[in-house]
Formats: structure tokens, sequence, C-alpha cells
């Protein structure tokens, strides 16, 4: 399930909320967001329900194994389980095919394919269940004695199935002991509608319209199409992904959990080091706690930490070699902004930061999104004029100005322009009944635009129907 | 202000906020309950979906969830209006171009250029190879535009753009030898590959010349044996004439008029003039296109359904299931109306319909056809003592069975260039020959 859809708007939410808030039951609401979200998961993938309750059984047990031995080394034991199980569940779902492939490729073999369907979400709930089994043995949580307490960290549905990676340790005071709050449930809300509106009506559209030049064949892209094309994808990867963020953090809110944010408005970031710090934190935190700093971090070998972390980081994307490309183009950029590239960027003015940054991130996006590497090539020489073809052609001129006033939209609001607003209109509206009411408008026109767009998506019309 | 009253307001702000949303998703919830649901949708000519059956199976493997979600988007309240209100916001995103609008499929994108890789020799195997097939055709077979990839609407008329493959042209012509063959050259066959318009209607930058570029490889490949029917070429003589639709795929009567006389050439007999039929008209058509694109500059271009009718009596039967059993039926649906109005030709697309003429020289043809030969189909009347028309998409018998016992003299493939272009098809007409072509899931 998803949450930009009309069946979890307007029926699994109003369920869960209803049946979740019947009850003062702690234990009771509990096992209501365990059941509702054993069964958000289950929806599409009945099957792989199992794997993950597999998982949540494994790494309790792992949990409580570390714990109890705390400071002996047979803890290590349970990280070590804890590690073989999970990596070994993203080695054989994610990236057996991968392995596979290229093994068939190097030595000439014929292995066949495995050809596993990718369980949604197995790269995040590993990735919490590695967290939290090593935070235990480090000692900065306690283990969680209840398993059921532990399968809702696991399975909590706001974070299910497009993270962001939520730590133990930020959600386990709330699992024990919560506290209602009208307040957190508005900002909830507040939250969630504006996660929405990104999904729908910022991603959604720019991905239909960067598919018909991204999708295009080679010979009739064109140059300013082609510029389009990989400008509107990072627009949507960065609304899909932080209009998702926005939508979990807001649900998670409603049931009075408080995530940490994922997404610090990326796009304005004046170095590449910069954009890593505001782009999907909850990865790159975990990377830099759990391979990074053991690795030695800054003080042994920083080439080669940085090296590792951004491979495994480009990796944990997809299994595919483009994004392998990716992660080292993000390392090598990192490692050059370190050694001297930082420091020129700093005395440079803020335009050329920018414009340096934003250029970057765009050819990063570009190599995420091709992954027929060959395509990739191709498609950067029409990007940097290597390969001559047209300009611009009609097509181009017809959509850009026919999406132009969402184009706007959508560069304006990579910026923090609902803060800018929020804090002119504190300052000069002397009126708080005004504020009020404005706050609650907007809200609610943009859940309801995301939902008019909901809608109007499913026109699906047939043209060769006989009735 | 006190921080006391400060905090009653915040409070009446927060309190609103939450009731304002949950309003909203519950009553939105359980007026899909109770509110009555329509079952077919006019303007996209469909079914709606209904409530999924619940078994096990269905479950395991995801397709019920899918189903519900689908069923409960589908049936969504006040939906017809709610789509309209998405279309005016969906005005709003830029600056509307006069002269040029273009609507791409995005679903078909992604198929584009696949077709390049399949390639048959009917001579070793004149079944198409399944996977193939998988990979190019039967996969989009379920998608409701299969056949369009971009619609372009330039000077209020909507058009389809085409790009062809010379390898599905080399197929097409190939499956084409392959009849001639199968018959031992005992019949007359000709291909007729329609234009869509593109090349008439289209500025040159767009569409330079791609359905004459398709079909000259389509008939520069066919087998000596094979007659070709120069239809592009009369057509293009008559492009200020109405022969094609503004707002529906389809040629007009006019257009499959023309497309008639070049196939008399072809076969040579000596075709009627325009004014030995009866011309009538259905108005107010607003047709495929329109429903596709929803364009409102559209309807300041609406269409009328004009019709030649043959000044004759004839038999018509039409056949659900093989080739016995015709149930009597007529060459025009005369009570067509509004978007449906294309279907004054020959009723809908039935598998197979059977039309015995008043003449008696012996001539039988069999057409294999499209939603394009509906319009042109009647025509031959005039020339045949018996017209078998064949969709390609729906018929399921066995056409060497039939040859057989209709005494068939003549095959004529009278195809779009879009289903010319086809894989499935040369896949399906392949088929007819065994008696095994699949009915198609294609609407």
């Amino acid at each position: 399930m998803v949450f930009s859809s009309l069946f979890f708007l307007f029926l699994f939410l109003p369920l869960n909320l209803l049946i979740y808030y019947s009850t003062k039951n702690k234990e009771l609401r509990n096992l209501i967001l365990i059941f509702f979200s054993l069964i958000f998961y289950a929806w599409g993938e009945p099957i792989w329900v199992i794997l993950l309750v597999i998982c949540a059984v494994v790494d309790y047990f792992n949990g409580i194994f570390i714990y109890n031995n705390h400071g002996k080394s047979i803890a290590k034991l349970g990280v070590i389980s804890t590690f073989i199980f999970n990596i070994g569940l993203l080695l054989t779902f994610k990236y057996s095919d991968f392995f596979v492939e290229n093994a068939n490729f190097i030595f000439g073999t014929s292995f066949k394919k495995p050809g596993f369907l990718l369980p949604v979400g197995i790269s995040f709930y590993t990735f919490q269940t590695i967290s939290y089994t090593i935070d235990v043995y480090r000692g900065e949580v306690k283990a969680q004695k209840s398993f059921l307490k532990f399968l809702l960290f696991v399975s909590l549905y706001p974070e299910l199935v497009a993270g962001p990676i939520v730590r133990y340790a930020h959600v386990a005071n709330e699992i024990e002991n919560r506290s209602f709050s009208w307040s957190d449930f508005s900002t909830g809300i507040t939250r969630f509608s504006k996660g929405l509106f990104k999904k729908v009506v910022i991603a959604n559209i720019a991905g239909s319209i960067a598919v018909q030049f991204l999708e295009t064949d080679i010979q009739s892209m064109t140059l300013l199409g082609s510029w389009y094309g990989i400008i509107l994808y990072t627009i949507q990867i960065y609304f899909d992904f932080s209009g998702y963020s926005d939508m979990a953090i807001g649900l998670a809110l409603m049931f009075g959990f408080h995530y940490h944010e994922n997404f610090k408005h990326p796009y304005i970031s004046n170095s590449i080091t910069d954009f890593w710090r505001r782009w999907h934190i909850s990865l790159g935190t975990f990377f830099k706690d759990y391979v990074y700093i053991p690795l030695g971090g800054n003080k042994k070998y920083q080439y080669r930490n940085i090296f590792i972390v951004w491979l495994l980081t480009g990796f944990w994307h997809g299994a595919s070699w483009n994004f392998v490309i990716w992660g080292l183009y993000f390392g090598f950029l990192l490692l050059l902004e370190k050694a001297f590239l930082g420091k020129i960027l700093s005395k440079s003015s803020s335009v050329i930061q920018h414009f340096y940054t934003l250029f970057l991130i765009i050819i990063g996006w570009a190599l995420f999104y091709y992954t027929d590497i060959n395509k990739l090539f191709d498609f950067l020489k029409i990007l940097f004029c290597i390969n001559k073809v047209e300009i611009f052609d009609v097509e181009f001129q017809s959509v850009f100005m026919e999406n132009l006033n969402w184009f706007v939209l959508a560069i304006c609001l990579c910026m923090p322009v609902y803060k800018y607003f929020q804090n002119i209109l504190t300052k000069y509206a002397k009126n708080d009944k005004l504020i009020s009411s404005l706050n609650i408008s907007i809200n609610l026109i943009l859940f309801i635009i995301s939902v008019i767009l909901l809608v109007g998506s499913t026109y699906n019309p047939f043209i060769y129907f006989r009735f | 202000m006190s921080i006391e009253s400060k905090a009653i307001k915040e409070k009446k702000f927060i309190f609103t906020n939450v009731f304002v949303f949950l309003f909203c998703i519950f009553i939105g919830g359980i007026l899909f309950f109770i509110l009555k649901k329509d079952k077919i949708s006019i303007n996209e000519k469909r079914k709606l979906s209904s409530f999924p059956q619940i078994n096990f199976k269905n479950y395991i493997n995801g397709s019920l969830a899918d189903s519900i979600d689908f069923y409960y988007s589908d049936n969504f309240i006040y939906r017809n209006e709610i789509i309209s209100i998405a279309d005016c916001i969906k005005d709003l995103r830029g600056v509307k171009n006069n002269e040029i609008k273009f609507f791409k499929n995005d679903k078909g994108i992604k198929k584009i250029g696949l077709e390049n890789n399949t390639k048959i020799d009917p001579s070793i195997n004149i079944a198409v190879n399944d996977s193939q097939i998988n990979q190019t055709h039967l996969e989009s077979i379920d998608a409701p535009y299969e056949n369009i990839k971009s619609v372009i609407i330039c000077k209020k008329r909507a058009i389809q753009c085409f790009k062809g493959s010379k390898y599905a042209a080399k197929n097409f012509a190939d499956m084409t030898k392959f009849y001639k063959k199968t018959f031992n050259n005992k019949l007359n066959i000709y291909c007729l590959a329609i234009p869509i318009g593109g090349d008439f209607y289209l500025p040159q930058k767009l569409n330079d010349k791609n359905e004459k570029e398709f079909i000259d490889i389509l008939y520069k490949d066919l087998d000596t044996s094979v007659k070709s029917v120069k239809a592009y070429e009369e057509l293009e003589k008559h492009t200020k004439e109405y022969i094609q639709f503004n707002t529906d795929h389809h040629w007009t009567g006019l257009g499959a008029y023309y497309a008639y006389k070049a196939f008399c050439s072809a076969a040579g007999f000596t075709s009627q003039p325009l004014s030995f039929f009866t011309k009538k008209v259905i108005p107010n058509f607003l047709g495929t296109l329109f429903y596709y694109t929803k364009s409102d500059e559209l309807k300041e271009n609406i269409d009328s359904v004009e019709y030649y009718k043959v000044p004759f009596e004839t038999k018509t039967y039409y056949y659900k299931n093989g080739i016995d059993n015709g149930i009597p039926s007529q060459l025009y649906f005369e009570n067509a109306r509004g978007g449906n109005s294309y279907g004054v030709y020959l009723g809908s697309d039935f598998p197979m319909i059977r039309c015995i003429t008043p003449n008696k020289n012996g001539k039988k043809i069999v057409i294999i056809k499209d939603s394009y030969g509906n319009a042109f189909s009647h025509y031959l009347t005039s020339h045949y003592e018996e017209v078998i028309i064949l969709d390609y998409r729906y018929f399921k018998g066995n056409l060497i069975d039939m040859v057989n016992k209709f005494k068939i003299t003549d095959i004529l493939f009278a195809h779009n260039v879009y289903v010319a272009n086809s894989d499935f098809a040369v896949k399906q007409e392949l088929n007819f020959l065994k008696g095994n072509a699949q009915k198609s899931q294609n609407k």
C-alpha cells in the first residue's frame, strides 16, 4: 500500500485512527498499530510479510542475547548473527541477480539468475534492525524485552517501506510510553498534507513529463529537452522521496512518535558536503555511525573510509553498476572538497557555490537514472554537446510552456519558501485569527488538490472498447 | 494579548485543523459506502471495475490488493466531477499553445524501440516466437492505449504521431507472402496499409512522412505476387477534403472511399463513383482522441460521421465463434450516436461478418482488418458475391477451412499503419492459418 492512494487516505487511515484512539490502553494501542502495520505491508506483499516477521524474531533474540552478555566477547556473536542474517537477506533478495549476472560475464559461466522479487522496504527495515543490535552491543540502548514492542519498532508502517531509517534509540521511549497531544496530531496533519502535495502535485507530474524526455530514443533527443528532462527528474526524486518522508513523519506524529528529519532543502546546498548533510539524513548518519567511524573516520585511512562508505551508499540504492558509479562519484567529489575544493569554494561567491553544487547534483541524477551504461554515456554526450543534436524542438517548446507555472512552483518549493512566508506572516499580520485561518486553509487546499489530482489520475479511457 | 488567551487561540487553531482533516477523510470514507456506484464510464468507454472475487490465490499473488485499490479509486465518490476539476487544475500548469499540443502516453513510451529486435522467418516457423511477442506486445495488450504513443493537437485536430519499424514492415510482408504460399498461389492476395493522418496534417518538423516511409518499406518487401493497394497516394490527393476525423483516430467514410478507389485500381475493377452511394450523416461526434486528450478546443471542431450507403440490399451475418452459425446482422447500424457514432459501420468489431451481395460473379473476398476496415469493407460489396470481414483481434477460426468452405478467391489485409507495424497482428494472422489465434485481451 502507498500513502498517496485513495484507499489509504479514505479507508485505511481513518479506520486505523478510529480503532487506535477508541482505546486508551497503551498495550492495546501497540497491538492495533502492529496489526495495521502488518496489513499495510501485506497489502501488496502477503508472502514477504513473513520475512519481515522472521527478521524481527531473529533480531529480537540477538538483541536479548547481546544485552544479556553485555561486556563479554560472546556478545559479538549476536552482532555477527545479525549481520549474517540481514546482509544475507539483502544479498539474496536484492543483489543475487546482479552477482550472478556479473559472474557469468566475467567467468563466461551461464548460471541462471535467481530472479527474486525485491520485498518492499527490505533495505530500510534490515538497516533499522542492524542499527538496533549494534546500539545494544555498544550499550547505547537497552534490549527490548517484549517481542511485540520490538515488532512494532520494525514494522511501524509510516516508515516501513521507504524510510526514514528510524533508530531504535529515537523511538524507544515512545514505544513504551507515548502521550497523546493535539498539537502533535495537528502538526502531523500539516506535515502529512505537505508531503502528499509534494508527492502528488510535484513528483508525479515531474515524473510524467521527465519520462517523455529521458525515455525517448537518443536520436530524437534535443539539448534543451535533455537538460529539461534531467532537471525534472532532479525535481521528481527530491519531492518523491522527501514527500514520502514528510508523510511518514506526519503519520508518526498522529500516533505520538517523533521521527528525526530526513531532508533539509538539499537543493539549496552550497557544496556537495553540505548536500549530503541535507539529503536522506537517516541513511547518511547510518553509514557515518556504523561504517565510517568504526573504520577509523577521519583519524585513520580517511580516504579509504570515504571510498568504502560511498561505494556502499551507491550499492545500497540499487543492484546495478550505475548506482555504484553514482556513489563513487559523490565520494570522489567529497574527497576533492575535503582536499582543496572546499577551501576554494568557501572563498567564491554564493552564486558560484550554488551553481557548482546544483550542476553536480543534476549530473549525479543522470548517473542514477540510467541503469543502462551505454544509454547513460549517450545521454551525457548530449548534455555536454559532444553528440551534436538539435538545440530544441517544437515538442520541448510546447511541453515547457504548458508546464511553465508548475515548473516555477516546483523550483520555488525546493527552497524554504513555506518557512519564509510563515515568518513574514507572523511578523506582519497583526491578527492571529487570520494567521490561523490561513494555515488551516493552506493545509486543506494542499490536501484537497492532492486528492483531486489523485482521482484525476484514475481517468483511464479505453480506445478499443466494445460495450 | 495575554499568554493565556494566545494559548486558547492556538488550541482553537489546532482543534480546527484536526477537525477539518478528520472530517474530510471520514466523510470521504463513509460516502464511498453509501453513494450509488456507476457501472460504466461513458467518457472512458469502459466498465468501471467491480469488487474482485476473494480467494486465496489472488490474495497470495497480490492481485487481490491491487484489484481492491483499483475498485476503490474507480468508484471513488463524485469521480467524474472530480476528474473535471482535475482537468481545470491541469490547465493552470502553464501557458497553452493553441497551435500544437502534445499528449504522450508514458505507458507506451518505454515500448518504443523494442519492436526493432523482433524478426521472424515464416519459412522456418509460422508462429512467432512467444517470448519475443511477450517482450513487445502482449505486455502492452492490456494497456488502454496500446497503439497510441503520442497524440498531437494541431489546428484543432487530434492526430496520432506514428513511427514505424522496418523490421515490423518486413515481418508483415513476410506474413502476406506466407499466405500466398499456403494457398498455393491460387488466391489473389492484396495488402492495404492505411495512413492515419499524421503525414497529411502534422507539420513536417513533427512528422516527416513517417507513415509513407513505413508503407513504402512494407510494399517494397511484399512478394511480387501480393498486390499492394496504393491508398496513400490516392488519399494524398484529397487531404483538403474530409478524409480523417478531427477528434477520432479513424478515417472518415470519404477517406475509406478513396482507399476503395485505390483497391479497385489494384484489383482491375472499375470503381463506383461516389454519387453511386447514398450519403447520410450522423452529427455531433466527439471521438476517441477527444476522450484521450480531453482538450476543449477539439469541441470547436466537432465531427460528424458521413457514411455512404450501398444502394442495394445485402444479407449480412455476424459470427461470434468460428465460421458456423451466423447471426443475422446488417452492414449499417444507423442508430449509432454520440461517441459511438463510428459504430454505424458494421456495428462493432465482430470477430467475423459475412455479407452476401446480389452479385453472382463467383468472386469472394476475405478482408482481414482492424477498425479502419469497418468504414472500408462495405464498398467492396459492389464487386464481390461475398465479402467476409475478419477482425484480427477477435477472430478465432481456421482460415484454411473457411477458404475451402466458402470458396474464397481473394484475401485483403486492410490495416492502419499502427497495426501493420505490430507483431501481435502478425502473430494473430499467422495463427489464423492454424486456427489457433488467441482472442485478444485488447479492447
